[in-house]
């Protein structure tokens, strides 16, 4: 029987890829603290270790949106109150909580856009779902990894 | 780990460069809003671009080594392919300024790209952008953050090339 032809290198054949890219279009210099930024330095292992560092850095500055635990916690008010929200902001969606918070941007201070914000990233990551939290661990841990060993 | 290099070499022979472009398959004049003409050219996942006041070379050393970006080649292999661009060129890339990098890494992953890239919610003074729950894109002025499926991209060139093959075999019918 004839073989079906396929695009993936026979090592990466049958995995889940997932593509993680940063691009820098202006202010190279800037960004990576170096008064001059030519081809050769690239190979430069002080160089590299910055653009890995950024790298990881651009990862770890998103916020991550893990699933709510499915059982509510009653142990006490407080918590009783958080994972309730919790479970109403997945309902909702982060994106249009996001989009609505944004939408108000013109009524709303930037202290004030800010302090939501936190109480909002607050709020998902109180009692999170194992399995989601599990995947954000993965990719942190090959992340960090790949940075560690990029030179 | 590099993706796409963008060079801007300050000495160059204009009418060398222009001569060199002219030569290769897929060579193309524009014009800009401001008059002046730009000429491109691409040859083996190089890119060139030039005007009257500066030449721009784009790279991809991973693609010019393996021929994709889906495995890395060593960081110190970036000096034999500055080398051999400068052969073909004629030029010094070595010290040439770099105005645009690319970097990144395909990741194996043990569930499907969408399940991680849902869970990225919000990175600050950035635009977020999503397609359909497999691209996603954080940007501003300075920096892109994009996360997608590679084994999409790998499905659609797929795709892409049946279609060109059975395209060109239409026309020699």
């Amino acid at each position: 029987m004839k073989q079906k032809k396929s695009n993936y290198l026979p090592q990466l054949q049958g995995l889940n890829l997932l593509r993680f890219e940063v691009q820098l279009k202006k202010q190279l210099k800037q960004t990576l603290k170096v008064p001059e930024l030519t081809a050769v330095m690239l190979t430069d292992p002080l160089i590299i270790k910055k653009i890995t560092t950024l790298w990881q850095n651009s990862y770890l500055n998103i916020h991550k949106v893990v699933r709510p635990q499915a059982s509510i916690d009653c142990s006490d008010t407080k918590n009783f109150t958080m994972s309730l929200a919790n479970h109403g902001i997945e309902a909702l969606g982060i994106d249009a909580v996001l989009s609505h918070i944004g939408s108000k941007s013109e009524d709303l201070s930037g202290m004030q856009r800010y302090r939501l914000m936190q109480k909002l990233f607050k709020i998902t990551s109180f009692k999170t779902d194992r399995s989601t939290q599990v995947l954000l661990d993965e990719l942190s841990e090959k992340i960090q990894w790949i940075a560690a060993n990029a030179a | 780990m590099y993706d796409t290099i963008t060079t801007k070499p300050q000495k160059y022979s204009y009418d060398s460069i222009s001569a060199l472009i002219d030569s290769l398959d897929d060579a193309s004049v524009k014009f800009n809003k401001d008059g002046t003409m730009l000429k491109t050219g691409s040859y083996n996942h190089v890119r060139l671009f030039l005007t009257q006041g500066m030449l721009a070379v784009n790279f991809n050393p991973n693609k010019i080594i393996n021929g994709t970006n889906e495995i890395d080649a060593p960081i110190s292999s970036l000096n034999d392919v500055l080398t051999s661009l400068e052969d073909w060129l004629g030029i010094d890339l070595h010290n040439a300024p770099v105005s645009r990098l690319d970097f990144g890494k395909t990741i194996a992953v043990c569930e499907k790209p969408h399940k991680y890239i849902e869970l990225l919610a919000h990175c600050s003074r950035a635009k977020k952008s999503c397609y359909e729950n497999e691209t996603l894109v954080f940007a501003n002025g300075i920096k892109k953050i994009m996360f997608y499926d590679k084994g999409l991209e790998i499905e659609a060139k797929k795709i892409e090339l049946f279609t060109s093959t059975a395209r060109s075999q239409f026309i020699k019918v």
